[in-house]
């Protein structure tokens, strides 16, 4: 269960997040939209604590991040994958490497029993074969996938995908879909994914959170969201250019 | 740490100091952060025999690559001290008497630490910074902990012992090549013969020249790690924000050599 109250954040004098609540239940799949530019992957860090709130906390399993040493936040973290959004790959290391730099740290498994599960992490998303490659010589999706595989080495039981589709053709789209939905109820990884493809977030999804001017705006059921009768959320999930949402707003939020 | 800078500047704000005040304030935090970096980057030496992979790499890419460039300029500013040298003791007698001590002692104590000192601040302080700086806003940095790895230990630590290595092993080899070249320029144009050339330095070189040397390398390998590290931790704002913070890193870590020459200089000397 991670447990997130009242959390602000700005930067400089950009008020970000404003009193976010949301709760993640641990098991589910937890998907989180809302604009861009309006602060998800803002959220996301706060939950592996790479940013810290102004005000509020994030709890994790009964602790509150904000009370932790660094050395306990690395043993958090361990339970933790995050797939960035641009990857965020280290560029001097192949995939291999980069796949393998969490086990490599912090585990004694044989470079053998390494070099077979980064084998089959890489299987999973559908880049077989790829161990040699450099990222420089990646495609956009292919670097996700990478990063994806990435933050699976370490079976966490938490993984967060900031937007894990996006850039992806329609049938990868629909695989890496796939792919959080086994990893989720074979593996019961509880997951929260930030994405902007609707057609995933009535695939995947358990539960639906819409984050609209630094709060959430709505959270519910993907049910509960096709029913929805608040204007913001139905502007939003349809796509729609009329309605409460400026499509230009100031601060793109 | 960025906390730290924060209460800083608002301090600042508070007491309406102007700008030039706030960026007096804003480098004096910046040291401040730099010492706390290297306090970190020190406690993880215990993890130096896990990480010599990593350090080994850093020794190779700070010292060895340098070789080829501490060599060329190690043999002209050789050369050129001996004709200077020449040229001074015009009158003081005979250039065979004195021409070895006087360029042997002022390449150790100071041409070659930091002539080589501020090429290697150009060469591996700016591009510590602009790697590390690349992974800053890249997120590679947020990709290490969200692993669970500590970039100051991962990073910073075998940068800085590889600087601390190879600034003095380099600062000696240069040491070694600059006196054969101010040798060599005695030898061919003022007829100081290699033997008396030695006899010189044997005679009037003292031990202090080669302590002082030897404690500027080491500082100076110090500096220019650590300011290497800490401007590329600090670099925001994508590939503009890495070019800055490339320029930052080599003209702080060559005031910090010229500094610190001057300090161990009067150290010793004085
Ligand atoms: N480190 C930072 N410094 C300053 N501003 C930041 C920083 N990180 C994010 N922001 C600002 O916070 C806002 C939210 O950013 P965030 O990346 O969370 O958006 P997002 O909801 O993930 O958008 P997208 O869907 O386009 O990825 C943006 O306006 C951005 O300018
Ligand atoms: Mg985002």
């Amino acid at each position: 269960m991670i447990e997130i109250s009242n959390l602000h954040k700005s930067f400089r004098d950009k008020h970000i997040l404003s009193g976010v609540n949301l709760d993640i239940e641990t098991g589910k799949v937890t998907t989180i939209i809302g604009r861009s530019g309006c602060g998800k992957s803002v959220l996301l860090k706060h939950i592996v604590a790479l940013l810290r709130p102004d005000r509020g906390k994030v709890v994790v399993e009964g602790e509150n991040l904000n009370d932790m040493s660094s050395s306990e936040l690395f043993e958090i973290r361990k339970k933790m994958g995050l797939v960035f959004q641009n990857g965020a790959l280290f560029d001097s290391m192949n995939v291999d490497e980069n796949v393998g730099l969490g086990l490599r740290e912090h585990t004694k498994l044989s470079e053998k029993e390494i070099s077979d599960k980064i084998t089959r992490l890489l299987d999973m998303v559908g880049l077989p074969g790829i161990e040699k490659y450099k990222p420089s010589e990646l495609s956009g999706g292919m670097k996700k996938r990478v990063s994806l595989a990435r933050a699976l080495a370490m079976e966490p039981k938490y993984v967060l995908y900031d937007e894990p589709t996006t850039g992806l053709d329609p049938i990868m789209a629909a695989i890496i879909d796939d792919l959080i939905i086994r990893l989720n109820t074979e593996l019961s990884i509880t997951s929260i994914v930030v994405t902007h493809d609707m057609h995933s977030v009535y695939e995947i999804s358990d539960r639906v959170a819409m984050l609209h001017y630094g709060v959430v705006r709505f959270c519910g059921s993907t049910d509960e969201l096709k029913n929805t009768t608040d204007p913001v959320v139905r502007q939003f999930i349809e796509g729609k250019i009329d309605g409460p949402i400026q499509p230009v707003l100031k601060d793109g939020r | 740490m960025a906390s730290f800078k924060k209460i800083i500047v608002l301090i600042a704000e508070f007491f309406f100091i102007d700008k030039f005040g706030k960026k007096v304030l804003t480098f004096f935090s910046g040291m401040g952060e730099s010492i706390i970096l290297f306090y970190f980057a020190v406690k993880n030496l215990r993890y130096v025999h896990r990480d010599r992979k990593l350090v080994l790499e850093q020794m190779v890419i700070v010292g060895f690559n340098s070789i080829p460039l501490v060599i060329v300029s190690a043999t002209f500013a050789g050369m050129v001290s001996a004709v200077q040298a020449g040229y001074q003791l015009q009158g003081f007698g005979s250039p065979n008497m004195f021409l070895g001590s006087a360029t042997a002692r002022a390449i150790t104590t100071e041409l070659a630490p930091v002539l080589t000192g501020l090429v290697l601040s150009g060469r591996f302080g700016a591009s510590i910074a602009a790697e590390i700086g690349t992974m800053k806003v890249t997120e590679q940095i947020d990709a290490l902990e969200t692993l669970a790895i500590d970039p100051i230990r991962y990073l910073a630590t075998p940068r800085l012992l590889a600087g601390i290595i190879m600034m003095p092993l380099l600062i000696v080899i240069a040491d070694f090549i600059a006196i054969g070249g101010s040798m060599f320029i005695g030898y061919i144009s003022m007829d100081v013969a290699p033997q008396a050339f030695f006899a010189s330095v044997q005679r009037f070189m003292e031990v202090r020249d080669l302590m002082a040397g030897i404690v500027k390398a080491f500082l100076f390998g110090t500096s220019t790690a650590l300011i290497g590290c800490y401007v590329g931790f600090s670099t925001e704002g994508g590939a503009e924000g890495v070019g800055q913070a490339t320029i930052r890193a080599f003209v702080l870590s060559s005031a910090a050599i010229l500094v610190n020459d001057y300090v161990v200089a009067s150290i010793f000397f004085l």
